[in-house]
């Protein structure tokens, strides 16, 4: 099961996603983490615990980060922590491309 | 001082006279200095010879020659001479007490006197085994006379080397053979000597012990039984050096024919070239240079196919000639079969039109429709099964359209004409579209950017399996979107080219409905349903993707397929009008003026080409192009055609592949093309 942890430092923010990222959890991005993080100024998204990915769950991710960017706070967005393995299916679908180097390093 | 000379010899009465001989003296007439007494060595060894010095009294009016010359060509004299005495001694010497402390060999064997004060030595060289008793010696022995010694010579065997190869029909057996060679020495008499080396004096002789029963058992377990040239093995056996003969050999198949069809008429007239008037008009009217045929006449015969002989391999298996196919010949209207099928005959009179593909050949007779006026509001649109020639002109938007060829003698104005075949247009065409062949220009577009998609779908399907087979990916979400997320993803930026060309390939599709086949619009919507939906359905599947593709194939390689290499525009003058051919595109009169021209083949331009934008497949000439100030005026080619000016005004754009050129000044006779490294070069 998917689940995620939050780590507040002041206007910082760090997100911890635990569990598969896919389509199962479209409504807990949608509804709860969007919400939430939209008031901080930096967020981090930690992805060191998300083994597996699917279309759908990268397409939230695409959605989360632009979501974030595009709200008046200018949030500042990264991911960071990719598992190879994730990261592989990212460099196919060319994601650091999609959302840009600053946000994928 | 006198003439002197320095002379050796082995005593010194011997220098003494040598020294004479030179001088040309007598002993009375010199004056002698003995500069070394000669020492008598063993057999030369440790000899010394006598040197003396001789120098005439009497004054001679010779200069004096070189001394240093001199004595070289002494010592050559002395040798020479003092040489072939002493080997005549040496005979003598043998029984004499001379051999001690020397070894020698006669007849094979080894002889030898010791001296209490010197041993001889043997050294042993190539091609000899030297056994001092009983024991193998190796480089250098001394050598006594209490030893026994055996000398062993040397023997080297190569075998004659042979095998049988078949070659790859099976058509020739070849017999490959290198015969052996036996080496070996003898030992010959060494005269004595205080040391002396033994070698062996090498004798090859070449074996060749290739056995006529061998070959023929080595032929019988290749199963090589036909076609055996008995008389090549005798002559393998008596080869001394390697050679390859061909010892059986089968008969090549005598491929057949397949069938044809022989044309009895001419189809193309030649160089349909319209003739110019002295004045420099051009007369069209002897364009209609048109073959026609009459009711009745054959047409064309047609040959059945030729079988071929089989042939016979080397081990008797049969070779089959490839395949002979018939000539498949569908009849178009007005032609009919006589004699079984051999023969076409017209039925009709008209044009003959041939077509032919690979083994498909379509005949038909193409009939004929004169319209004698302008083509206006009150005679209609003319549309037309066959040829069309219309003695006026073809008026305001009014359009013809004909399967085979249309002749305007006069003007189109404001009008389109189609023909699947050629057009001729004895005037100007003035805002008109023109076009010729059955690949319009939407066609060619909806093709070009057909080929675009199929590229990056490959690509595409590529990255799908890529996404699909990484470890970390799954596809929990396929039963209810299908694959359609994972496309979006991979539109959104990788493939985000491909959504471009498809949304372009599409709008072709749209504008050209009325002219392209319906197969291109049906494929334009299933490549609307596949990548530009945002609903899911079944296209979203890799077998569907797969589907896709292949039709994209199909169509493009039923467009390859076609054959247009018969059709051409030709006419005086071009202003604002379109003209897509997929032939050759000529233009006799003053030229063209702010026209859109697409030639699939050469484009001609006898005048000016003022504006517009022009593109010829395999190479454009112009006699002038560009205006002064104008509108700018585009010629493009590909990248392996060139583009021939006369004469080129600045600003002019010409692009050859994807390299763009524009003229900063005035230029004349250019001729454009690309060298290997993609730069445009003038000649």
């Amino acid at each position: 099961m998917f689940s995620y942890e939050l780590i507040e430092d002041n206007e910082k923010a760090v997100i911890y996603f635990k569990g598969d990222l896919d389509i199962e959890v479209t409504e807990i991005i949608e509804e709860q983490v969007i919400p939430l993080l939209k008031f901080y100024k930096n967020v981090d998204i930690d992805m060191s615990e998300v083994l597996f990915v699917d279309s759908t769950g990268i397409g939230l991710l695409i959605n989360l980060v632009d979501t974030l960017r595009n709200t008046e706070n200018d949030i500042k967005v990264t991911i960071s922590n990719i598992h190879p393995q994730v990261q592989e299916v990212f460099e196919i679908i060319q994601l650091k491309e999609i959302l840009g180097e600053e946000v994928l390093r | 001082m006198g003439q002197s000379v320095i002379a050796k010899g082995r005593t010194i009465h011997d220098a003494i006279h040598i020294g004479l001989d030179i001088l040309g003296a007598t002993r009375e007439q010199v004056e002698i200095e003995i500069i070394q007494q000669e020492a008598k060595g063993i057999l030369r060894i440790g000899s010394k010879p006598a040197i003396v010095k001789l120098t005439k009294i009497e004054q001679t009016e010779k200069t004096a020659p070189d001394i240093e010359d001199m004595i070289e060509s002494i010592d050559i004299n002395e040798d020479s001479k003092i040489n072939n005495p002493t080997k005549e001694e040496r005979k003598e010497m043998i029984s004499n007490d001379d051999l001690e402390g020397k070894v020698w060999v006669h007849n094979g064997k080894i002889f030898c006197k010791t001296s209490p004060l010197y041993y001889p030595t043997i050294t042993v060289g190539r091609g000899v085994k030297l056994y001092k008793n009983n024991e193998l010696v190796n480089g250098t022995t001394v050598v006594t006379e209490n030893d026994e010694f055996e000398i062993k010579t040397d023997e080297e065997v190569i075998e004659t080397k042979w095998n049988i190869m078949i070659d790859e029909n099976k058509l020739n057996a070849i017999l490959y053979i290198e015969p052996g060679i036996r080496k070996t020495y003898t030992i010959q008499d060494i005269a004595p000597n205080p040391h002396i080396e033994l070698n062996g004096e090498e004798h090859v002789d070449v074996i060749n012990n290739l056995d006529y029963e061998q070959v023929l058992q080595e032929l019988n377990r290749l199963n090589i039984v036909y076609g055996i040239n008995h008389e090549a093995i005798m002559e393998a056996m008596n080869v001394t050096k390697e050679e390859k003969f061909v010892i059986a050999s089968g008969i090549s198949p005598v491929q057949g024919k397949d069938g044809c069809i022989e044309l009895l008429i001419e189809i193309h007239s030649e160089n349909k070239k319209p003739m110019i008037r002295t004045d420099g008009t051009v007369d069209f009217r002897e364009l209609q240079n048109i073959p026609i045929v009459h009711q009745g006449q054959v047409i064309a015969v047609v040959h059945p196919p030729v079988q071929g002989t089989p042939g016979i391999t080397v081990t008797n298996e049969t070779i089959l000639p490839k395949p002979t196919q018939p000539i498949l010949v569908q009849l178009g209207q007005g032609v009919a079969f006589v004699e079984n099928g051999t023969k076409i005959v017209a039925t009709e009179t008209g044009r003959p039109y041939f077509e032919q593909n690979g083994l498909l050949v379509k005949v038909s007779i193409v009939p004929k429709f004169v319209h004698s006026g302008d083509v206006d509001i009150t005679t209609g649109n003319i549309r037309f099964k066959g040829d069309v020639e219309i003695l006026g002109s073809v008026e305001d938007s009014m359009s013809v359209q004909a399967d085979g060829n249309v002749s305007v003698l006069k003007n189109v104005n404001k009008a389109n004409v189609t023909a699947k075949q050629s057009i001729y247009i004895g005037q100007n065409a003035i805002g008109s579209t023109i076009i010729s062949g059955n690949n319009h220009i939407f066609v060619s577009e909806a093709a070009h950017l057909l080929t675009q998609i199929q590229v990056q779908m490959e690509k595409f399907i590529l990255s799908i399996k890529q996404v699909m087979n990484a470890p970390a990916f799954k596809l929990t979400d396929f039963h209810k979107k299908g694959l359609l997320p994972l496309f979006k993803l991979l539109l959104d930026y990788k493939f985000c080219s491909l959504l471009t060309t498809i949304k372009q390939y599409i709008e072709v599709c749209k504008r050209g409905s009325n002219l392209l086949d319906g197969k291109w619009s049906k494929l334009g919507e299933n490549l609307h349903s596949c990548f530009l939906s945002s609903v899911p359905n079944e296209w979203h599947s890799l077998e569907r993707l797969h589907q896709l593709l292949n039709d994209i194939k199909e169509l493009l390689d039923e467009y390859s397929l076609s054959n247009e290499q018969y059709c051409s525009v030709e006419l005086m003058y071009a202003l604002n009008s379109v003209i897509y051919c997929s032939g050759d595109v000529t233009i006799y009169g003053k030229g063209c003026h702010h026209s859109k021209i697409h030639a699939g083949g050469v484009l001609k331009v006898n005048g000016i080409v003022r504006g517009g934008e022009l593109y010829a497949r395999l190479g454009a000439i112009i006699k002038e192009a560009g205006s002064e100030g104008g509108a700018p005026t585009h010629i493009s080619v590909p990248a392996d055609q060139k583009i021939k000016m006369e004469l080129v005004r600045e600003g002019t754009i010409i692009q050859i592949g994807k390299i763009r050129h524009i003229f900063q000044k005035e230029e004349r006779l250019i001729e454009a093309f690309l060298d290997e490294q993609d730069r445009i070069i003038f000649r």
